[in-house]
């Protein structure tokens, strides 16, 4: 499957932000693909503060619209020195006139623009005894190609989370997604999805969710194939109205009750409509097979 | 008295709880009595039950950065300390609140739990025991603006609540950044001389940020409350830097990049122009 998405290399390099500290815990060939030294970025080094200058452009063009694009002090304090920052970028002379203007790239900078990027940072439960954390929180995903598709190769937000997934040495994924969010049918793509929340009073969206996955590499492979139907998933037994908050209360409550709760596939929209199917432990019943007669 | 050990502002551990913000993943990997004080509450942020006390947090973060333009919107609150880290405070139970306290936080009729007064958030590194904070907020400077309660002084809030929190999380090696013109940089002296990792930041929203460090022990945090029994050897200053004065920042942050080691070696004084300066000193 990875040789479908390798075009985008043709057009996108690999680069990465880490503290010198943290570098060395990271995979800087994922997937046999290299990060050249020249585009591993120390955050803390004042010439790169121009590439960090547009990687936060291109969070407030991705995130501005829904009011969570990250002030550049949580960027560095909560994503770049905690954690690290993979993503692809492209050469400024690739880019065009318009794309350059929209990223406000200097007219004489030549280096690397971002198309996209994957941040994780370490969760403080995730520690084992000894060596780096097993949990990672999965911060952003995203690709300019949300705001204006075609400024890069298609399909740069899988091959980006395919990567990045490597990059980290992440054994259990956790994250958030609105349950509008197209960006769900990646997360899904990803594998079972265990709710840790269903609506979130705590985050400024309450109709957000909070998942974790525990990463193997079925899922690693899934993410960029999108199966229609997850080989890792149990069945659905229930589809979500996620815009119906009392059914989001609902599932809150159950997953609170120590239910366990699953996001099993896509949302489906039909017209004004979209549904999420989910495992429900509590709806299933053990049904004994019956040796035939 | 719950601490063993004389710190600043005896009262406050009096008149106040701690408290605790952990996903129950989180939960176990921290100390629930750091000196042998209890935490009080616990509240865990993936349940419903958590709004009331977390819209609260939000509010006590408003009103302690609001001024400087960098409050914390709720998902960084969530994505940012909740999930991946802990936020440890000292609180005040609703039902012996002072009546302006709860004026200021709107705080619903009907609530029973705790109002936060101070907070420290941090999040961990990837290396076991290295953690890096981002927000303290306490009351006190509003408490002494306001003169909401006269008779209740909260000096050394900000440090105890800092000091325990490094303590509850169980830090070893701790990383912050601060700028140059913070007063907080008085609270952060207090754990002994500081590392500095950056003395220009760009990739802060505020370029004129330091990033700084220590090891953490118990005598740095005890220091850290006020115990007057801990003692630093504090190297000379070879200069101090004038909060204002960027072009000294960015010279500094050359000579580190360069190589040099620098550290913060104690609290910042004030100058008759009104301005902040910072001792530094460069070693190598």
């Amino acid at each position: 499957m990875l040789h479908h998405y390798l075009p985008i290399l043709d057009y996108c390099e690999p680069f990465l932000i880490a503290h010198k500290d943290v570098v060395g815990d990271l995979d800087r060939a994922p997937a046999g693909v290299a990060i050249p030294a020249g585009n591993v970025f120390d955050p803390q080094q004042r010439r790169n503060g121009e590439f960090l200058r547009m990687l936060a452009l291109v969070d407030t063009i991705t995130f501005g619209p829904f009011g969570m694009d990250m002030p550049s002090w949580v960027f560095y304090d909560c994503a770049v020195m905690p954690g690290a920052v993979f993503g692809l970028a492209t050469r400024a002379g690739r880019l065009p006139g318009w794309a350059r203007e929209a990223l406000r790239v200097p007219a004489d900078y030549g280096g690397l623009v971002p198309m996209s990027q994957f941040i994780a940072i370490p969760v403080i439960g995730g520690f084992a005894d000894a060596g780096p954390p097993r949990t990672w929180l999965l911060y952003t995903l995203e690709s300019m190609n949300q705001v204006a598709p075609g400024i890069a190769p298609h399909g740069l937000l899988a091959f980006t989370a395919f990567l990045g997934l490597q990059v980290f040495p992440i054994v259990e994924l956790q994250g958030t997604a609105q349950w509008r969010s197209p960006k769900l049918a990646t997360w899904a793509d990803l594998g079972p999805l265990e709710l840790l929340t269903a609506l979130t009073p705590a985050h400024s969206l309450p109709r957000t969710l909070t998942f974790r996955l525990a990463v193997r590499d079925v899922h690693l492979a899934s993410v960029l194939s999108s199966p229609r139907v997850h080989p890792d998933a149990p069945p659905p037994n229930a589809l979500l109205d996620v815009d119906d908050e009392a059914s989001l209360v609902e599932l809150q409550r159950e997953i609170e009750d120590g239910h366990r709760v699953v996001v099993v596939g896509h949302p489906v929209a039909h017209g004004a409509h979209v549904r999420v199917p989910l495992h429900r432990d509590r709806l299933t019943r053990t049904r004994p097979l019956s040796p035939r007669g | 008295m719950p601490l063993p050990f004389p710190i600043k502002g005896e009262r406050l551990v009096d008149e106040l709880v701690p408290y605790v913000v952990a996903t129950p993943g989180n939960l176990r990997c921290l100390d629930l009595a750091p000196f042998g004080w209890p935490v009080a509450e616990v509240i865990d942020p993936t349940r419903l039950d958590a709004a009331v006390f977390l819209d609260l947090l939000h509010r006590l973060d408003g009103l302690t950065f609001g001024p400087e333009g960098m409050p914390m919107p709720k998902w960084v609150f969530y994505d940012c300390s909740e999930l991946p880290g802990a936020i440890y405070g000292l609180a005040r139970p609703a039902s012996s609140l002072w009546p302006k306290v709860r004026d200021l936080f709107a705080v619903p009729a009907d609530h029973g739990g705790l109002v936060p007064v101070s907070m420290y958030v941090a999040i961990p590194m990837p290396r076991r025991g290295v953690w890096f904070g981002h927000n303290l907020s306490s009351l006190a400077p509003v408490f002494r603006r306001l003169d909401l309660v006269p008779e209740f002084d909260l000096a050394g809030l900000g440090a105890l609540t800092k000091g325990l929190a490094l303590k509850c999380f169980r830090v070893e090696r701790f990383w912050g950044a601060t700028q140059w013109a913070s007063k907080a940089l008085y609270i952060h002296a207090k754990f002994g001389p500081l590392e500095l990792q950056t003395a220009y930041t760009p990739a802060h929203s505020d370029h004129e940020t330091l990033t700084y460090g220590f090891a953490v022990d118990d005598r740095a945090l005890r220091a850290s409350m006020g115990d007057p029994g801990v003692l630093f050897d504090r190297p000379a200053p070879t200069t101090w830097i004038d909060a204002r004065d960027r072009d000294a920042m960015i010279a500094l942050q050359d000579r580190i990049e360069a190589g040099a080691t620098v550290c913060i070696p104690g609290p910042p004084r004030q100058t008759a122009a009104g301005s902040q300066e910072v001792p530094v000193t460069i070693t190598a």
